[in-house]
């Protein structure tokens, strides 16, 4: 091909006997024509006579097709030769893979885009992708968020490969593009769905200069914490036990470092975050509310990089590069907090008793290809949090996933899963050798998965599988001499459920401006010990619709059903996880929930916007709360007697984001009502939750100075947590008590809680192989004091007075409001060696 | 030069976070005040007490208002009535006795209400021993005496719940927020169990063990949780206690046998 020039009106060429390939040498030469062909399309050897005198060149190149028996085809200034071969009539398959050039990390929900048709797809969480269309000569987006879009031109004959490198300058701090994104969500047929622009999470503000993907999270639409320094999500309205974490498939059950402040995850071994907001594509289930599927890198199998980083408590590694070049690489990812460390360094006189806090994480992933058609990932992660001061707390996560691509054709794409997963807390009390407790809590899952994608001519997709998960839930562990804790009480069983889970999902295209997707998940949930519980078959149906109404606006809407088979319990909602499933059985149902979902996309390319609109609506039962006693963690689940409810949610999420530019960002607007009755409780009335964050508002904007220096800033607001106002207070045992009315349940709100976060990154190096920034930041710069939580108490002289026989002074019954961050400085420093 | 760097650093970021402030109360509207009674009845010879009390609101100075002309009795199951002398700031006192294995009726009349509820005094085996041993205070690291404690139990007692009192020096600790409770269901002794109070030499201690209905210990348990958790007003589940009496009204009417046993902190391995 030559380089692109206004092709000419007319030309002269006068040859004998010369082979199509010099016929093709002479037009790119003396003509500068740009010509685009397949050589192997072609006979390029044929022999052709041309007599030309200053002929109009597409008598010319009619000539020449005639002489050579193919055809050609004029667009956009370029010279399109190719064979007439092929059934005009049949749609042809164009497939591939879409990898990252410089790493050649196959990237995953890439779009492959044919704007002429109107039709495109994404590559699956293998970064493969097949298409079926009518033969032709088109043009062909493939787009990724962060990188470049390539544009290419095919000429669809036949059945066809055709891969993309896509490229993006991997360091130098720029606008981030989100290009992506846009085709992403025009494609995407499933609405609640959303792909997190991960390249925005290097320069976004984060808490105490740690990026970290679960902060990101609560950024997004629809997402939401109760409040700072809390465990879990709550996704669309629904409680932390309804979002599940997927890590290269495999469940992982605490997702949080440091009491909520961070995930579990070191950003660097990230490659995407893909959050599924109350509808689940049917291949994913066991929650019932949201699914964030988070897909680890494959590391480098280019060249060996070093990448890492230093923030304000936690320094991490990671290490990556090839086995075999272009065949095989490995990631390894370590990180840990030091702020133990750091004080045990600075404070020798003990001033600060910080003993033993601190978290750790270990990623390690490799990949091989075996050929063209088979490719083996294996990926495995360890964690922990401890919080060991004599006494103290500690959890983990330990998970493995194993994963077998096969290309059966260039229409089916096949995957075989195999994880496992474990989660372990314990919670002690060590005063000495005489007084002493500690409770083991333990969780194990097993599953084992195939999956089928299926690109056929006429239907877009269609996806099925098979799957089994294992679940153990091993009993609680004690030892110790406490009072308070009796070993030989504690229910000594395992109990056990084998959820297996037939699965299809098949995308079909109505008209030329509708598409519907369909889904079924059969779930047999047979719970194996303890017996006496029968089996379950339950359905969960999942349809959407897509109207298309240009290239730039489309509407969806949708319905799903889900089902979760445990039941979470949790005590203590501060600091440190504590948490216990129970499954389904004699007193507590399966948790089901309906969602129905409808949304407005509307992406104007050319303004560099994407904006979208999801009403949602969503009716959860089975919401039975399990009553915190003291002895939660012994009792049989057969004499656990909850207290049946149900949750309704209602609410729409915003989205608009602006992808290109030197001024970068996103607003992300949710409103929200959740509303819960439980059985006894207010009255039997709907009561709001006391997360029921009415207003949910982040704006994020990043300002580009230059190639080097980058501003960025988020301001954060939401409505006050609702809380209950107790209406008097009365005497027992010598100390006040708080009197509510039990029919006004979470009757007030906090006042409502903001905050600015800015920060400063400025990068050094000019080119490889090192590079490295700094970025300052200041969270809530504007000092607010956002209350985190109320308590009720009797105070003496400004302090929480206890003891009923204190004389020394008058004690006052007062509510005490407590906050985290009043204005708070961090840093963070990022060095890269290699490519 | 490190220390440097990094003091100032950490006690900007330490000085700077977790904060509290007293907030002042919304308006949360008028309400009637509330009865609270508060009773405890045990097998010993000695001052019952009653207390009988209203709630008052928020904004209050006063913790509580006492009620001093309620009419307060205890009835047995054979139908004995045993009437409580007139109270004085809200509380009523009689000496009594109530037997081991009987229900007891407490009845409690205040404006021509009557506010009842009952109880079982729960057979208990009682404490066996008292000793003490010297061992380092891990909160100050000086050298401390701790209390342990022996009481066992033989099938078939249906004591499962028991409550700690202790008084030091005369001085009730068990007291306010200290609410020591435990469940013993399906051990044969409670031996061994130390106390968590450090004492000095001299110290006198008397040791109270009580037992408990099931639906007092989980009152007693909610107290506790409402008393001593950093109870989150706007995320932990709030409402009131349970309501023991009918018809309802704030407060608990607690039955038990007790038995005390006095120790006096002054030598090693008593």
């Amino acid at each position: 091909m030559g380089q692109e020039q206004k092709l000419p009106d007319s030309i002269s060429l006068r040859v004998h006997d010369f082979t199509l390939r010099q016929v093709i040498q002479e037009l790119e030469t003396r003509y500068h024509i740009n010509l685009y062909y397949s050589p192997s399309k072609l006979p390029l050897d044929r022999k052709i006579t041309l007599v030309f005198d200053e002929a109009p060149l597409t008598t010319v190149l009619s000539e020449v097709c005639r002489q050579a028996g193919f055809e050609y085809r004029i667009k956009d200034d370029q010279v399109i030769f190719y064979s007439r071969n092929g059934d005009a009539d049949k749609n042809v398959t164009t497939s591939g893979f879409v990898i990252d050039s410089i790493t050649g990390e196959r990237l995953i929900g890439a779009a492959v885009y044919f704007p002429e048709l109107s039709m495109g797809t994404t590559t699956n969480e293998y970064g493969y992708y097949s298409i079926s269309i009518p033969p032709g000569i088109y043009d062909i987006n493939c787009s990724y968020i962060g990188y470049s879009t390539i544009h290419k031109i095919i000429v669809a004959t036949s059945k066809q490969q055709i891969s993309f490198a896509l490229i993006t300058e991997a360091y130098e701090i720029k606008p981030v593009l989100l290009e992506g994104s846009i085709l992403n969500r025009a494609i995407n047929l499933t609405p609640g769905t959303d792909v997190l622009p991960i390249k925005l999470m290097e320069s976004y503000p984060a808490l105490l200069g740690e990026k970290d993907v679960v902060q990101f999270l609560k950024m997004m639409p629809g997402v939401q914490t109760t409040t700072e320094g809390l465990n879990g999500l709550y996704v669309r309205g629904c409680l932390p036990q309804h979002t599940s974490f997927l890590i290269d498939d495999a469940p992982m059950f605490n997702m949080f470092h440091f009491s909520g402040w961070f995930s579990t995850l070191n950003p660097d071994a990230i490659k995407e975050v893909r959050l599924h907001k109350s509808m689940l594509p049917a291949k994913i289930g066991g929650s019932i509310a949201s699914v964030a599927e988070i897909s680890l890198r494959d590391g480098n199998n280019q060249h060996f990089n070093l990448t890492g980083g230093a923030g304000t408590i936690t320094s991490r590694i990671t290490v990556e590069g090839p086995i075999i070049r272009d065949r095989s690489s490995f990631i390894i990812s370590f990180r840990r907090s030091y702020l133990d460390q750091l004080i045990r360094v600075s404070n020798p006189q003990k001033l600060i008793d910080m003993g033993k806090i601190y978290f750790y994480d270990l990623n390690a992933k490799i990949n091989f290809t075996v050929n063209a058609r088979n490719r083996l990932y294996i990926s495995s992660y360890t964690g922990r949090d401890i919080f060991d001061d004599q006494g103290g707390a500690g959890w983990g996560n330990s998970l493995f996933s194993g994963r077998w691509n096969h290309l059966f054709s260039d229409k089916v794409f096949g995957n075989l899963t195999i994880t496992g997963s474990g989660y372990d807390h314990y919670f002690d009390g060590q005063g000495d050798d005489d007084d002493y407790y500690k409770i083991n809590i333990a969780i194990r899952n097993y599953n084992i998965k195939y999956d089928l994608t299926v690109y056929p001519a006429h239907n877009r997709k269609m996806n099925m599988g098979l799957n089994s998960r294992y679940i153990l839930f091993p009993p609680v562990e004690f030892t110790g001499n406490s009072i308070t804790m009796n070993p030989e009480a504690a229910d000594r069983r395992t109990y056990k459920a084998l959820l297996t889970t037939l699965y299809y999902q098949g995308d079909f295209k109505l008209t030329s401006d509708m598409n519907a997707s369909l889904g079924m998940r059969l779930i047999w949930a047979d719970k194996i010990y303890p017996d006496n519980v029968k089996t379950r078959i339950d359905p969960e149906p999942l349809i959407s619709l897509e109207y298309t109404i240009s290239d730039e606006l489309s509407v969806k809407t949708g319905y799903s059903r889900n089902h979760q088979y445990y039941h979470g319990v949790s005590v203590f909602d501060l600091i440190i996880p504590f948490d216990k499933y129970v499954f389904w059985g004699n007193n507590l149902k399966p948790q089901v929930a309906d969602h129905i979902i409808a949304g407005i996309y509307y992406s104007p390319v050319h303004r560099n916007l994407e904006f979208s609109m999801e009403p949602y609506f969503s009716m959860l039962k089975n919401q039975d709360r399990i009553q915190i006693n003291e002895e939660i963690y012994f009792t049989r689940d057969k004499n656990i007697n909850p207290v049946s409810g149900c949750l309704n949610v209602a609410g729409v999420d915003f989205s608009l984001r602006k992808t290109t530019g030197r001024i970068t960002g996103f607003i992300s607007y949710t409103l929200m009502k959740t509303h819960k009755k439980e059985e006894g409780v207010n009255h039997n009335a709907y009561f709001q939750t006391y997360y029921d964050r009415r207003h949910d508002l982040v704006v994020n904007m990043n300002y580009q100075l230059s190639r080097r220096i980058g501003f960025s800033s988020n301001w954060v607001y939401m409505s006050g947590n609702p809380y209950s106002l107790p209406v008097g207070k009365y005497e027992l045992r010598g100390r006040s008590i708080p009197l509510y009315n039990s029919n006004s349940l979470y009757n007030r709100r906090m006042p409502d809680y903001h905050r600015l976060d800015v920060s400063v990154k400025i990068g050094f190096g000019k080119q490889n192989p090192c590079r490295h920034s700094l970025t300052l930041m200041v969270y809530n710069a504007y000092a607010r004091k956002n209350a985190v939580f109320y308590h009720y108490s009797d105070i003496t002289n400004g302090n929480i007075d206890n003891n009923p026989n204190n004389k020394n002074g008058d004690r006052l019954f007062s509510m005490m409001g407590y906050y985290f961050f009043n204005v708070f400085p961090a840093f963070s420093y990022d060095f890269k060696f290699g490519k | 030069m490190m220390q440097r760097l990094i003091l100032p650093y950490l006690f900007l970021s330490l000085f700077l976070s977790a904060c509290e402030e007293i907030v002042d109360f919304p308006d949360s509207g008028t309400e009637r005040p509330e009865i609270v009674i508060e009773a405890v009845l045990t097998n010993q010879y000695e001052n019952q007490t009653v207390r009988v009390s209203y709630s008052t609101a928020i904004n209050d100075s006063t913790l509580s208002v006492p009620e001093n002309n309620a009419m307060v009795r205890i009835i047995s199951r054979e139908g004995d009535t045993f009437s409580f002398p007139d109270g004085h700031e809200g509380i009523y006192q009689m000496l009594f006795k109530a037997e081991e294995n009987e229900t007891y009726r407490l009845e409690v009349t205040v404006n021509g209400t009557v506010y009842a509820s009952e109880g079982r005094t729960i057979p208990i085996n009682g404490i066996d021993s008292l000793y003490c041993r010297q061992m380092l205070n891990p909160e100050n690291g000086d050298s401390a005496w701790y209390v342990y404690m022996d009481a066992g139990r033989s099938y078939p007692m249906d004591t499962r719940y028991y409550m700690l009192d202790m008084t030091k020096n005369e001085e009730l600790i068990t007291y306010g927020s200290e609410i020591w409770i435990f469940r013993d269901s399906y051990t044969d002794s409670i031996n061994g169990i130390k106390l968590p109070i450090a004492f000095q030499k001299g110290d006198t201690v008397i040791i109270g063990l009580s037992s408990l209905s099931n639906s007092m210990f989980d009152y007693y348990f909610k107290l506790s949780y409402e008393v001593f958790t950093i109870n989150l007003s706007n995320i932990s589940y709030r409402c009131n206690l349970p309501m023991m009496f009918d018809p309802k009204a704030m407060g608990y009417f607690q039955v038990s046998c007790t038995d005390r046993k006095e120790i006096i902190i002054k030598q090693a391995d008593q």
